[in-house]
């Protein structure tokens, strides 16, 4: 029963973080933008909800008490429209300098949490936010298996949505554009346009995916929002398949499992004089790891398929 | 591919070979920060969180049959996420009924709010003095399973106004980090300090882990301060220091708790401490604050005066304390059972319990005859109020020969007179 609750509270988070790495994966791997500033959308989206949904305190904004699914749609159309106007000034930068670009807007972002106390209640954070379905169950169990229930359906949707997307002519374009945006602008594409669609809509997602981890932890604070979220993300696409929505999950489910899990089985196999290495074993397994993936299996685990649409098949 | 296949396959393996535990020995936890931003802090408070365990179980603890008490670490990373996994996997697969709370509050929060408090089980946390546990402690939200050892950074901050006034400084600048330790100890100092009588040049917040501080250094000393209040973390705290000594500032410090690192004193240079005022957390000596240090030395062959150092004094009380609380409720697996019984072994009535193998043997033949006892731990004696909040002694240390002397002591009756005074 306690592994079931412990498997249910990790199998929540890394759907969580699955659907962050969706997000990114409409960016990175369908269109090639390099956005690094993954954990700022997802802030924006964890204190959005954190806003909407969250009690009142006297001394930070906010406290309107509404339900979560209010929170969650707010928190995406708040990252939306961040990421339109980071999107504006910087998806016409290419890779490296866009990556810059939108490290320094997560950094701003970071920033104003920090910074914004009348607002964010700076490090102190906003606390006791309403965990959804913590009423309706029994036990606290059983409300983070509905949650977990919620983040799987929205999964679901999500991956269907997106295959459905990136098969279509428009989805086609992205490629196009990832793999040669001079030649796409000579057939008449709008690449910026392109970009900017899923520049914001992939941030949606990962606004989406902040929302859902504030309102899971019932907190959050500007230490949510450290760079290493984006960087964990990248790993997660990475090894999933980076251009693969079923990787992409599956990046997200292993590569979390591996950042947490790894420390109780190290923990029980190693030979006590070791134990105490245990934390630092971990961080060289996950390097180890990352290194031995790109060496040998570049493309992840699920490899992106080579028929772009419904009704071609090419060979592979 | 099949490295990773056999390697998750072994992970969950372990996992589930891991839990669910049995039930002796009895486990006390902690999530602390062993890597990541924190990582300076975790392992040193760990290991004190160990000698605590190993030194109860040395003097025969003991509740009911489990005659062993066992430590488990779990690494938060630094990272909030990561930290109530950790948290998670304590509770579920290690069954433990109480942790030592993690160092940072931006972990502590969310593992409050999403695993111990709907779990039962208690918290005593080493270092988090947010001032936002006792917001929530006083909506109810904490349930009575959430301690500190250390004090909320407001009387820390008080009790160093004190020791600047009394040291006859009357005008004070406060450069203080950007996050809720710092902001919180740099507004208290100047509140209190101006309630007294003395004058503020101005407050100075700096970003952790810049690569230097001569903007934030040359803008604190424009008002000329005779005395400077540094909230800092020892890394970013070394940078700072040699920014304000090479720009000709006032060697008149004041430190708060963390600053009082060996390292630091390494790095400057004890010549430029000399006037340096430390002021931590602790009773007079002698006491059983400086036995943990000889302690902890000689566990960890460490040279004397090496031994103090953040966090390690109270990352020792979070696991003692929870320790002794297990015997006074004779139970070491619900969480409720052992945080309702802290009163009992911290009773300013019961027979005081020093940080030695020696007094933990009496305290085993005392609780196991049902008395209280008030646990005089590294930190000082305890005294809790209903939120969990503790008040404390406070010391103030300066440098002789490199090596920490205490020189002042503020009691926790002091730091009261002053904040109603004051009106802080």
């Amino acid at each position: 029963m306690d592994i079931l609750s412990y498997l249910v509270f990790f199998s929540a988070v890394s759907g969580i973080y699955a659907i962050a790495t969706l997000g990114l994966n409409l960016q990175w791997g369908f269109t090639g933008i390099m956005n690094v500033g993954v954990v700022g959308f997802f802030g924006v989206g964890a204190y959005a909800t954190a806003f909407l949904t969250g009690p009142a305190y006297p001394d930070a904004f906010g406290g309107f008490g509404l339900p979560p699914l209010v929170g969650y749609l707010g928190a995406m159309i708040a990252s939306g429209l961040a990421a339109l106007v980071v999107g504006l000034l910087t998806i016409r930068l290419r890779h490296d300098f866009l990556a810059i670009g939108t490290f320094g807007a997560a950094i701003c972002i970071q920033l104003l949490a920090m910074n914004l106390k009348p607002i964010t209640r700076g490090f102190d954070g906003l606390h006791s936010l309403p965990r959804p379905f913590a009423g309706l169950a029994a036990t606290p169990v059983a409300a983070n298996a509905y949650f977990l229930a919620m983040v799987v359906a929205i999964i679901a949707a999500v991956v269907w949505a997106l295959e459905r997307m990136v098969r279509s002519p428009w989805g086609r374009v992205l490629r196009a554009i990832r793999e040669d945006e001079e030649a796409s602008a000579a057939l008449g594409k709008n690449a910026f346009a392109f970009r900017l669609q899923t520049f914001v809509m992939g941030s949606m997602l990962m606004g989406l995916a902040g929302a859902l981890y504030a309102s899971f932890t019932g907190f959050v604070s500007p230490q949510d929002l450290l760079p290493i979220l984006t960087f964990q993300v990248y790993v997660m696409l990475i090894v999933g398949g980076s251009g693969n929505n079923y990787g992409a999950v599956l990046g997200a489910v292993l590569i979390w499992a591996l950042w947490t899990m790894t420390e109780t089985f190290l923990g029980a196999v190693l030979p006590a004089g070791l134990k105490q290495q245990v934390s630092a074993l971990r961080v060289v397994l996950v390097g180890l790891i990352l290194v031995l993936m790109l060496l040998y299996r570049p493309q992840g685990l699920l490899p992106e398929r080579a028929n772009v649409s419904r009704e071609a098949r090419l060979q592979g | 591919m099949t490295i990773f296949k056999t390697l998750l396959l072994a992970g969950v393996a372990g996992v589930l070979f891991a839990g669910p535990a049995a039930a002796c020995p009895a486990k006390i936890g902690a999530v602390l920060s062993m890597t990541g931003s924190y990582a300076t802090f975790g392992p040193p408070i760990s290991n004190a969180a160990a000698l605590a365990v190993e030194q109860l179980n040395a003097a025969g603890w003991k509740v009911g049959d489990c005659s062993k008490l066992e430590y488990i670490v779990r690494d938060d990373q630094t990272q909030p996420s990561v930290g109530v996994d950790a948290a998670r996997r304590l509770v579920d697969l290690d069954a433990v009924g109480a942790i030592v709370g993690p160092i940072t509050s931006g972990v502590t929060g969310p593992l409050l709010t999403s695993v111990t408090v709907d779990k039962g089980v208690l918290v005593i946390v080493s270092a988090s003095s947010s001032p936002t546990f006792t917001e929530m402690a006083r909506q109810g939200k904490l349930k009575g399973l959430f301690y500190r050892v250390l004090p909320s950074d407001a009387l820390q901050a008080v009790a160093a106004a004190k020791i600047a006034w009394d040291a006859g400084y009357r005008k004070i600048a406060v450069f203080n980090l950007n996050n809720d330790w710092g902001n919180n100890l740099g507004k208290q100092f100047a509140v209190t300090f101006k309630a007294m009588g003395g004058e503020i040049t101005g407050t100075v917040t700096y970003n952790a882990e810049q690569p230097s501080y001569r903007a934030e250094v040359n803008k604190a000393l424009e008002a000329k301060p005779e005395a400077v209040y540094i909230a800092a973390t020892p890394i970013d705290g070394s940078k700072i220091l040699r920014d304000w000594i090479s720009l000709g500032g006032t060697q008149k410090f004041i430190f708060p708790l963390g600053m009082n690192d060996a390292k630091v004193v390494e790095q400057i240079g004890d010549q430029y401490l000399k006037d340096a005022w430390f002021v931590t957390p602790g009773a007079p000596q002698p006491n059983s604050r400086s036995v943990f240090y000889e302690n902890y030395e000689k566990r960890y062959n460490l040279d004397p005066g090496k031994g103090p150092g953040p966090g390690r004094d109270s990352g020792y009380d979070a696991a003692a304390l929870i320790g002794l609380a297990m015997m006074a409720a004779k139970d070491y697996k619900d969480g409720k059972a052992i945080a309702a019984a802290i009163g009992k072994v911290t009773d300013p009535a019961g027979t005081p319990i020093m940080a030695t193998v020696d007094d933990y043997r009496k305290a085993v033949q005392l609780l196991g005859d049902g008395k209280t006892i008030r646990y005089v731990g590294a930190t000082g004696p305890m005294t809790y109020d209903q939120y969990g909040d503790v008040s404390t002694p406070f010391v103030g240390w300066q440098l002789e020969n490199k090596i920490f002397v205490q020189k002042k002591n503020v009691s926790a009756q002091d730091v009261a007179d002053i904040k109603s005074k004051t009106g802080t």
